[in-house]
Formats: C-alpha cells, sequence, structure tokens
C-alpha cells in the first residue's frame, strides 16, 4: 500500500531531484538545503521538495523559526548574508539558484514575485506608490509615457484600489494596511509572474482585510494561472485557500498533499496537533499546547518532532524518517502515521465557573474618549458591567477602540465623559493618582511582552515587582517562595528567575508577564491582545494559564483580541466593537450561534474555518 | 505641492524673524548698556578731554535713550544701512560685505569638502560595515573628531606651511599683494580644516544611516522587484539614509560657519572672524553688530533650509506641516 519515496534523506540534497519530473511551468523546488555557518551547524532547512503548478495555490505552513520564510526566499535564489543554498529551484526547466545574481535580478519582479509579510515596512515611505509601481514595470517591460500609465491604472483597477488615478500619486503612509498589502500585490503582478510569493501577507491585519484580499488573490490566481507559494503560520487561512498544503517542522516538510486530504487525515503528528490547536469558532476548545520547544535547526538523525511528540516510540530516534506516500497524494515524515487515526491530545474546554449572582465588580457606563482633534470619539458612549470571576472579552477590528477601553479602566488615559466605578470606588484618576490598593487590583498585561518585560531586569527581579509595591511586609523568604509559585503556575521552570526576558522565547516571556499580573493578586485583569504575537501551541498554552488562573482566584477578565476564535474559547460574554461603539453584546455562545447585527455576522463569517464544504 | 509648502514656509519663517529680533537685542544691548562716556573712551582712549568726549557723543548720537538708539540702528540695518564705524569712520558695510563674502566662501568650501568626503567615507564604510577596515577607520574617525578645531589647525599650518612651506605663512598678505592665484591658495588651508571639524560627524551618522537604510525591507522588496543595484541604492537606500544626515548635516553647516572666528585668527585669514575680534578689541559697536548679526542671519538661513530639505525628504512630515 505505501511505497517509499525516499529511503532516507541523501547525503547529498540535489540527489532526490531525480526522483520528480520537473514540470515545465510553474516553480518546482528539490533538495533545497540552507545553511547558516559551517557544515557542523544544523542546517535551517533541509532537502526541500516542493512543487508550484500553475493557477494553484500551495500553502506553507509551520510555526515561527520553523524556516519556511527562508524556504520561501532562498527557492527564489534571494540571500540574506553569508548562507549557503543547495539544491534545485526549476522556473520552467532554469535552475533559478544556478543563474548568476544579475540573471536572477531579471527574474525578479518579472517572471518570479514575492511579497513580504508587511507592506508598510516593504514599500519605501519617501516614494509614491506610483512611481514604486512604476519602477519594475519601466526596467522589465520597458514601459513609458502612456502606455506606463495605462497598465499602472490597470494593476490597481485589479487589485481593487478606489481611486487609482489618485492613489498612484498618494505615499505608503496614507493608505490602510489592507490597501498598502494591496499596492504591494500590484506591484508584484505588475510583470505577469508565472510564480508569486507570498511571505506571510495578510498577517496583522483585520480578519475582514484578510477575507477581502484572500478572496481577491483566489480570484488573480483563478484569472491569471499564477503559480503561487503561500506562507503563513495561519493553518486555518491555508485550509480555506490553498489547493495543497505543506506543512513544515524544523526545516523540513514534515507532511505535504492536497488540502482536503491533509486536513481530513493528517499523516503527520504535528499536523494533527497544529489543526487540535488552533482556536476554532464551532468548538470553542482548547488543546493544551505542545511542551518543549522546537530544535534551533533541522534534526538529521532522529524524528526532529519526536521529543515533543505524545505518539513517539523507540524506532522515532536513532535514524531519519524517510517521506512516506499515503493515498490520496500525501506524503509525510512519520513511522507511526497509521496510529495517528484515533488518541492523542483531546480538545479541552477551559474551566468556566458558574458566576455568583452578586453585585458587579466593574461599572462602565457612558464612557466616552474624544481625543482632541479626532473627527469622531475613539472610544463612544461604551457601556458594560462585570462580575467578580467574569471573562468578558472585547472583539473588534484596529481602530475600533476596543484597546482604549482598557486604557481607561487601568487609568493610562482619563475618559473625557462618563462614568466608572471598581467596587465601591469611583474610577476617574489616572494611575499615577490612584490609591496603590487600586493599581494592585487592577493590572494589565500587554500585547507585546518584549516591550513590557523590562530587558535589564531577571525574571526574579520582574516578578518581586508587585511583591514590593503591593505586598511590601513579606518576609523574603515568603517572597521568593511566591515567584517560584508563579513560575511554576504558569509552567515555567523555577530556574528561569536566574534568566534574562530575551534568554526566553516570545511565549514565555508573555508567560512571565502574566505571572507578574497575577502576583500582585489582582481582582480584575486587563488582557490586551495578548496572544496575537504568539503561535498557535503558545497561544494555547498562555490561554489556558489565564482561563486556570482566574478561575482559580475568582479573577474578572477584560480579554480583548482581534481574533474572534481566541476570544471564543475564554470569555463568557463578548461585547463586539466598532468605530468606537459597542454594537453587540452578547453571552460567548449565542453571539456566534445567533448574532444579531449584521457587523458581528460579516466578523464571523470573515474568520476562517476548516469547514470544508 | 509647492503652494501646499508655503504654510510651512511661512511657519519657519515667522519663527526666525522672531529668532533674530531677539538675538539683535540681545547684542546691542551687551554693546549699549554701558556710558555713552565709557563708549567714547574705549575708542579715543585715555587722554582725552571732556569736550572731545561730549563732542563724539553727539556726533555719534550716544545720548539718545538705549531704546530709541535701538529702533534707530535695526530699522537702518534692516534696509541694509549698517551705519559708519565709530573708529575708523568709514560705512561699516564696506568691511563687513567684503569679508562676508571672503568667510562664506571659506565656509562653503569647508562645508562642501567636509560633508561630500563625510558621505563618501561614509557610505564606503557601511559596504564594509563589521569589517577590519571599517573598524580602522572609524577609530581613526573618533580620533579625529575628538580634537578641537585649532588643534587641526595647528597641525595642518605645522605640516604644509612650516615643513612642506606649500602656502605663505600670512594669507592676509595675499589679499593686499598677491594675484588671484595666491588669493585662491589661501583659502585652502582654513576651508581643509574647517572641512576635517566636520567630517567626521557627517561620516559617522552617514555609514549608521546607510546600514540602516541597506538593512531595511523596503530595499530587500526593492531587489526582489529586480532593480538594479544602482536604483535599489539611489532611490531606495541612499533617500531614506538621507533624512537622518540632514540634521546632522544642518548642524555642522552651524558649526562650520562659527568655525571660521578660530580659523581666521590660526592662519591669518582676512575674514569675519578676524573682523569680528579686531573690533571688538578696538570697541568699535556698530561693526561688532552687524557681524553678529550677520552670523545670526547665516545660521538662520542654514535652519530654514535644512528645515526645507527635510520637509522634501519626508513626505509624512510635509503632509503633517501642511
Amino acid at each position: 500500500m505505501l511505497d517509499i519515496v525516499d529511503p532516507r534523506p541523501a547525503a547529498d540534497p540535489t540527489d532526490t531531484a531525480g526522483s520528480f519530473d520537473p514540470p515545465t511551468a510553474g516553480l518546482a523546488i528539490r533538495g533545497l538545503t540552507v545553511r547558516y555557518g559551517g557544515p557542523e551547524r544544523a542546517p535551517t532547512v533541509w532537502s526541500v521538495d516542493l512543487t508550484l503548478e500553475p493557477g494553484k495555490i500551495l500553502g506553507l505552513a509551520g510555526e515561527s523559526g520553523c524556516g519556511k520564510s527562508t524556504t520561501a526566499k532562498a527557492a527564489i535564489g534571494f540571500r540574506q548574508g553569508s548562507e549557503t543554498v543547495t539544491g534545485r529551484s526549476l522556473l520552467a526547466g532554469t535552475d533559478v539558484l544556478a543563474l548568476d545574481p544579475l540573471a536572477r535580478r531579471a527574474l525578479w519582479g518579472n517572471r518570479v514575485s514575492y511579497v513580504s509579510q508587511s507592506a508598510s515596512l516593504a514599500l519605501n515611505p519617501a516614494m509614491t506608490v506610483g512611481r514604486q509601481l512604476a519602477q519594475p514595470l519601466r526596467r522589465h517591460r520597458g514601459l513609458s509615457g502612456a502606455a506606463l500609465k495605462r497598465r499602472m491604472l490597470e494593476l490597481f483597477t485589479l487589485v481593487d484600489i478606489p481611486d487609482p488615478a489618485v492613489a498612484l500619486k498618494k505615499y505608503p503612509f496614507q493608505f490602510s494596511g489592507g490597501q498598502q498589502q494591496r499596492v504591494a500585490l500590484a506591484i508584484a503582478l505588475c510583470c505577469e509572474p508565472e510564480v508569486l510569493i507570498l511571505d506571510e501577507p495578510t498577517t496583522g491585519l483585520d480578519v475582514t482585510t484578510q477575507a477581502r484580499i484572500s478572496a481577491l488573490l483566489r480570484s488573480i490566481v483563478d484569472r491569471t494561472r499564477i503559480a503561487v507559494l503561500y506562507v503563513s503560520h495561519n493553518l486555518a487561512l491555508l485550509a480555506n485557500l490553498a489547493d495543497s498544503l505543506a506543512v513544515m517542522y524544523a526545516g523540513q516538510i514534515v507532511e505535504q498533499g492536497p488540502t482536503p486530504v491533509v486536513l481530513a487525515r493528517p499523516r503527520h503528528p504535528y499536523t494533527k496537533i497544529l489543526l487540535g490547536l488552533s482556536p476554532r469558532l464551532e468548538d470553542p476548545r482548547l488543546v493544551p499546547g505542545i511542551p518543549g520547544l522546537p530544535p534551533a535547526g533541522a534534526v538529521l538523525d532522529d524524528c526532529s518532532f519526536a521529543p515533543r511528540c505524545p505518539y513517539a516510540e523507540a524506532a522515532c530516534c536513532g535514524a531519519a524518517v524517510p517521506a512516506r506516500r499515503f493515498p490520496g497524494g500525501v506524503e509525510a515524515r512519520c513511522h507511526r502515521a497509521e496510529a495517528l487515526a484515533g488518541g492523542g491530545p483531546s480538545p479541552v474546554a477551559l474551566s468556566r465557573v458558574a458566576i455568583p449572582d452578586a453585585d458587579p465588580l466593574l461599572i462602565v457606563d457612558q464612557v466616552e474618549l474624544h481625543y482632541r482633534g479626532a473627527p469622531r470619539p475613539s472610544v463612544d458612549k461604551v457601556s458594560f458591567k462585570l462580575k467578580t470571576g467574569e471573562r468578558i472579552g472585547i472583539v473588534g477590528e484596529s481602530g475600533s477602540g476596543k484597546s482604549s477601553v482598557l486604557k481607561m479602566i487601568s487609568g493610562l488615559v482619563a475618559p473625557t465623559a462618563g462614568y466608572m466605578r471598581f467596587g465601591d470606588t469611583r474610577l476617574d484618576a489616572l494611575a499615577v493618582d490612584r490609591p496603590r490598593w487600586l493599581c494592585r487590583d487592577i493590572q494589565l498585561v500587554f500585547q507585546n511582552p518584549d516591550a513590557s518585560l523590562n530587558p535589564r531586569h531577571t525574571i526574579r527581579q520582574i516578578l518581586m515587582r508587585p511583591l514590593v509595591l503591593f505586598h511590601g511586609k513579606l518576609p523574603a523568604s515568603e517572597r521568593e517562595r511566591r515567584v517560584r509559585e508563579s513560575l511554576e503556575r504558569v509552567r515555567l521552570p523555577a530556574a528561569f528567575a536566574d534568566r534574562m526576558p530575551q534568554e526566553l522565547s516570545g511565549g514565555q516571556r508573555q508567560r512571565v508577564a502574566i505571572a507578574r499580573a497575577f502576583l500582585a493578586s489582582p481582582k480584575l485583569l486587563l488582557c490586551d491582545e495578548v496572544t496575537s504575537a504568539l503561535d498557535v501551541s503558545v497561544q494555547a498554552a498562555v490561554l489556558e494559564t489565564i482561563a486556570e488562573i482566574s478561575a482559580d482566584a475568582g479573577v474578572a477578565v477584560v480579554f480583548v483580541s482581534h481574533d474572534l476564535a481566541v476570544v471564543r474559547t475564554i470569555a463568557d460574554r463578548i461585547l463586539v466593537m466598532r468605530n468606537g461603539q459597542v454594537v453587540e453584546a452578547q453571552d460567548a455562545d449565542g453571539l456566534f450561534t445567533n448574532p444579531q447585527e449584521p457587523y458581528t455576522r460579516d466578523l464571523i463569517a470573515a474568520v476562517p474555518t476548516f469547514d470544508l464544504a | 505641492m509647492s503652494l501646499r509648502l508655503l504654510k510651512p514656509i511661512a511657519t519657519r519663517l515667522g519663527a526666525n524673524v522672531v529668532t533674530l529680533i531677539v538675538i539683535s537685542m540681545v547684542t546691542f544691548g551687551l554693546m549699549n548698556l554701558k556710558a555713552p562716556e565709557d563708549v567714547a573712551r574705549s575708542v579715543l582712549g585715555r587722554e582725552v578731554s571732556a569736550a572731545q568726549i561730549a563732542d563724539f557723543v553727539a556726533k555719534n548720537g550716544l545720548d539718545a535713550p538705549v531704546a530709541v538708539r535701538y529702533v534707530d540702528w535695526i530699522s537702518r540695518f534692516a534696509i541694509g544701512d549698517f551705519g559708519h564705524s565709530i573708529v575708523t569712520g568709514r560705512p561699516v558695510s564696506n568691511d563687513v560685505l567684503t569679508r562676508l563674502n571672503r568667510s562664506l566662501t571659506l565656509a562653503a568650501l569647508g562645508s562642501l569638502f567636509g560633508v561630500a568626503a563625510g558621505i563618501v567615507i561614509g557610505v564606503q564604510l557601511a559596504l564594509r560595515a563589521g569589517s577590519k577596515a571599517d573598524f580602522r577607520v572609524v577609530t581613526g574617525l573618533l580620533v579625529i573628531a575628538s580634537m578641537p578645531e585649532f588643534l587641526i589647525g595647528i597641525a595642518l599650518y605645522l605640516v604644509f606651511v612650516v615643513w612642506l612651506g606649500w602656502f605663505p605663512t600670512q594669507a592676509g598678505m595675499a589679499f593686499s599683494f598677491g594675484d588671484a592665484w595666491a588669493r585662491a591658495m589661501t583659502f585652502v588651508l582654513p576651508a581643509a580644516t574647517i572641512g576635517l571639524l566636520l567630517m567626521p560627524h557627517i561620516a559617522r551618522v552617514a555609514r549608521a544611516s546607510a546600514i540602516e537604510a541597506f538593512a531595511s525591507p523596503y530595499v530587500d522588496a526593492a531587489r526582489l522587484r529586480g532593480l538594479s543595484e544602482r536604483q535599489v541604492s539611489w532611490d531606495h537606500a541612499f533617500r531614506n539614509a538621507a533624512l537622518p544626515l540632514m540634521s546632522v548635516i544642518g548642524v555642522n553647516l552651524v558649526y562650520a560657519v562659527s568655525g571660521v572666528v578660530v580659523v581666521d585668527f590660526l592662519f591669518g585669514f582676512p575674514g569675519l572672524g578676524a573682523l569680528l575680534v579686531a573690533s571688538i578689541g578696538s570697541g568699535d559697536v556698530f561693526t561688532t553688530q552687524a557681524i553678529v548679526m550677520m552670523f545670526a542671519v547665516v545660521i538662520v538661513v542654514i535652519n530654514i533650509a535644512v528645515d526645507l530639505a527635510m520637509l522634501w525628504l519626508n513626505p509624512k512630515a510635509r503632509f503633517r506641516a501642511a
């Protein structure tokens, strides 16, 4: 039933190229290996085979640091520094990697285009988008004058930029994030390339914007028959968009095949777990995060996933795992592929406690925030109540005012109108003027732990801070005990106390930030997009931590996020915000099963799901 | 575009006119707060009769109140009448304008050399960032940057005038007796001193901003659009690197202009700096005031020019300003 494609990863990765017939169109990547440093270092990308077919989107999924961006850039011959790249990348039979630099330049932007993650960074801030679009058209197509102008208008129309003639004269900062990415797409498509590489093109954009750009991309691919490699960490997004899916772990493709087949029956445990970890609207449960961390580079003599794999057995270590072919055109590197059909970690609902019918802990009444000179208030007459132990979620697109609500509750900005009450105390002052016990009771966790943890302090110093500030009378040994205990609660080793924040991964840092907030023994925890910068496996662990501790200690939570699926897993009640106003407020289940407002329905519809009807 | 920029230009001009008025008041105040008799004495010397002093005071209008004299002076000054020197009796504008011309030429030559050399060295270093050569040159630049201008000047003077004898010992002689070539030669060492003063600062900032610009995602993106390295460098990297550089150039141009005072003194260059020192020494009130105001006007003009250049380089600021 199963035939072995690749008995062992070849010592010379280019050898494997012989086992495939390179297609005449699109891009065939064969045995692509990328190394930083000498041969003694583990390769960052190991022996990757991918085939980009015309009119098809190939999704490349994986968590941060797995080598997917490196693969995408290396495949078109773009060097970032001192890396050595071996293997082949065949564009209609020509090996792009064997070309000299000038010949490669002639391909880029012409026959092969690349769109990077953040259009706001990839567009030159000091040049009008029109000039930036004109440059490759002049260079590769020799267009000028009226013909150039006509083509530019055509391209801006293709990517749905309103009023193209005016838009061409604008600078990048005059566009929204979504429109900037459309501009970048127009530049990438300007010379009608055969191959388009998209590196996390919609990461950081709102779900609705993301959905619109995905739809645009699909229609362009169908019309132009371009071959697309779409790199993303968002498996749900790829599930909806990509024709076939490749999953990368520690520099290797662990599984690839047609999207529906891979999703219906993952053959690699990493794929299976990743699918389970992605929060789903239709099933608001979480799988506990994957224990451990991925290796720094490709592991060549063991299965690289074995140390974290719940299915691992002795045979997984000691030899490299070859890729095997399965029915339905799927390939996976796993000895235990057959064992995956059942079992494995199952999703668990986050613990929810019954909220006693008590007086509200927090009352927000008709609160408004209007910055001077702004055309409309950032927060416009927002009201809600929160009981002890209750978890409320606020969702909305960027600019909807959801973070501003948290800033007002925490006292970082003062509301311009309205009334807030915490327990029996009026919350009108800024944090600096509030009594210390109030600052202790209301704790805020920020989106980016890199910015909220002092890089010059050890984790111990960071965690001691709330103890010294709010529980000053504790003896030193008791403080030390609480620091250790809090690390344990967020599932970090006690030895981390002596480390510096930058020695930790992003998810670990965020857990330190959460531990710090809970060490103050708050009654209310405010979370501002706390998982937005994290991978799904880490996100799961962080959400679990927050839910668990809040349930244990009866802490009320306000959880702000643009990710509806994430909010659904944690919140009892959800407010939907738009343009500073609350457009809908319902309990979590009701909101998703029976949304009342058209805007809520749009938001929910824009979330990519694994439902492949 | 140009119409949109009228408002920011007008705002800057307005603010700078206010600056100039304040400078003129302070200067005039410092020079004129002493009694008219003392002013006369400092020009005429100790051994003068009361009648001579009274005559001098009357002739130069020193008996009027300070405020009146200030308004009288500044209103004439604004239309280009700098008054007559109370020492030599000649129109101040004659001396000041010739020397202003010379000193501005000197400062411009020096800055041009310093800025151009700084940018070239900085960009070359950026292209070799992290290499041994980069480290050595950066250290060398740091050494030059920490030297005061008189030390650089004296070193140049020792080498090229005293040891090599390539240049005359007194620049002033060339202006009085030399031909055009001899005059031109007198500019070389003072300009080199000013240039060396600016070069290390410019080079270090140019290096840093070029490294940053070349590492930015839009430069990678431009390369991945298949543009030539030339286009990538000029349109994408350097243009954005120029922004932080511009503000440093602005500060350094002001430095260059004020540097002419010391350089005049070191090389005996007959410029505005030398005249300033002489006129303060002889108590020549109107000449001193005129020179200080000239410096102020030049510096204000440089500041406005740098501000506008930065607006031109940074469209975001341009839209905010308009």
